[in-house]
């Protein structure tokens, strides 16, 4: 299945992601998103199951704790997902 | 040891302090500098502690809590990173982690003007904070309790004149965090609260807290790796990272993390009962000895577990010492506060016992017991 990352400006910003997804049911990993994805910077991104994508959206939108960029690794390539 | 000298540093920590910080150095990375397991249970216990300091200090965001190496740490990027030249007025009863901090920014242009009361009257305190602030005033400074006298300063008043006045404040938590209160959601004009976390939080030695409502607002101490934002050559002005550049102290965070579950647990206000029941014990027994002059306040909610003396005819070094030859562990001298000396009178320094909430009753009743044994054997000396 393809894995949906939300990238988050700190780590901070991603744990606090990740901790508003695990209350919600929504099961969120921390990673190290490839360098590509951030402009060649360091960050750290939470990794999702694509299928809980609208549901996540919606909950980080009420917590108010929006991500940098949504965005679909698929294979070796990606895309980015408006929200 | 008889160990009175908690308002320097809590000596006994709850066992789970160790113990936590045991494990981090057991299993822990770099935090916020990888990917991998070690990094990763790294930095959910920084989160974590975020997560209680938050709730601890009021604020609605981990995102707001920056550790430090301690409470000056603090104070210096608070200070620093707000200051514009122009007029500071703060209490009279500050620590040298402010004056000093203020004194090197005089360079820059940085005035220092002393709001000055007389030692437990509060509405001294505000009426001199109320003529102080000038339109010369750029920011205030305000300790929430003395480190000398355990006063507790009309934080809340001070906030309001700062609000209504548009004017910033920062607040010296130093000797209030763990014990009072201290909500950053309850005040209005406070930009940023600084406390020690090995002092009533429970947390080791070379951990503080750095709690802002707008700290990407502020100038930076020191800049460099964060973990994010890489390519850019400036620091990022999002929090915490603006603030915590280099490596955290995470066996020390790990530390303060348990200690903050344990005021949660507790709770401050148990805490503060204790500790006034035992000051209220040696307050009780000291004024009725005629050789000790002790600086208590008449009303129970001015002071926490904090009390200084003076011995008549015996300096506050000496008398230390002796009680130190019975085993007995308190803090003599100036305590890094002149300023606060100067407002008081107290010019020979005292001698200062303070207590936390693994003080036993007997600690205190050995306390006046040796301390009376003391006088006695001085005033036979001298017959």
């Amino acid at each position: 299945m393809e894995e949906l990352l939300f990238t988050g400006k700190s780590a901070t910003h991603a744990q606090m992601m990740k901790r508003v997804l695990d209350k919600s049911g929504i099961a969120a990993r921390i990673v190290r998103p490839d360098i590509n994805i951030t402009h060649g910077n360091c960050s750290y991104a939470v990794k999702i199951s694509q299928m809980y994508f609208g549901e996540a959206v919606e909950v980080l939108k009420r917590s108010g704790i929006m991500p940098v960029r949504a965005v679909l690794v698929y294979g070796n390539g990606y895309r980015e997902i408006s929200i | 040891m008889i160990y009175l000298d908690n308002a320097a540093t809590t000596l006994i920590k709850p066992p789970e302090v160790k113990k936590a910080m045991t494990e981090a150095l057991d299993i822990c990375g770099n935090a916020g500098r990888g990917g991998h397991e070690g990094a990763q249970k790294a930095a959910e216990i920084i989160f974590e502690a975020r997560v209680k300091a938050a709730d601890v200090f009021g604020t609605e965001s981990a995102e707001q809590v920056v550790f430090t190496q301690n409470a000056t740490h603090a104070l210096n990027i608070a200070i620093k990173g707000i200051a514009v030249p122009g007029e500071c007025v703060i209490s009279g009863y500050e620590h040298n982690s402010v004056v000093r901090p203020l004194a090197t920014l005089s360079e820059k242009g940085v005035k220092i003007s002393v709001a000055k009361s007389r030692l437990f009257d509060s509405d001294g305190m505000v009426r001199d904070f109320r003529r102080k602030i000038s339109k010369d005033t750029k920011f205030c400074v305000c300790t929430h309790v003395s480190n000398v006298f355990g006063y507790i300063l009309p934080i809340k008043e001070i906030d309001e004149i700062c609000f209504n006045k548009g004017i910033p404040l920062i607040i010296d938590a130093s000797q209030s965090a763990g014990v009072l209160p201290v909500k950053l959601n309850n005040l209005r004009a406070v930009e940023c609260i600084c406390a020690p976390g090995h002092k009533g939080l429970y947390g080791p030695q070379g951990t503080g807290i750095l709690i802002c409502r707008n700290g990407e607002k502020l100038k930076t101490l020191i800049e460099g790796g964060t973990g994010s934002n890489s390519e850019d050559m400036r620091q990022p002005e999002f929090l915490p990272d603006r603030l915590e550049a280099g490596t955290q102290n995470l066996p020390g965070i790990a530390g303060l993390s348990a200690g903050l579950e344990y005021i949660r647990r507790r709770g401050e206000d148990k805490i503060l009962v204790h500790e006034r029941k035992l000051v209220d014990f040696i307050v009780s027994e000291l004024v009725k000895i005629p050789q000790v002059k002790v600086f208590c306040s008449r009303e129970k909610n001015l002071q926490t577990g904090v009390v200084s003396f003076v011995v008549k005819g015996l300096s506050s070094e000496k008398t230390a010492e002796f009680l130190a030859e019975e085993g007995i562990a308190v803090r003599s001298g100036k305590h890094c506060a002149p300023l606060a000396h100067g407002t008081v009178g107290t010019s020979g320094g005292t001698v200062r016992v303070s207590v936390c909430d693994f003080t036993k009753e007997n600690d205190v009743f050995m306390l006046v017991f040796s301390l009376k044994k003391i006088i006695r054997k001085k005033l036979l000396k001298n017959m």
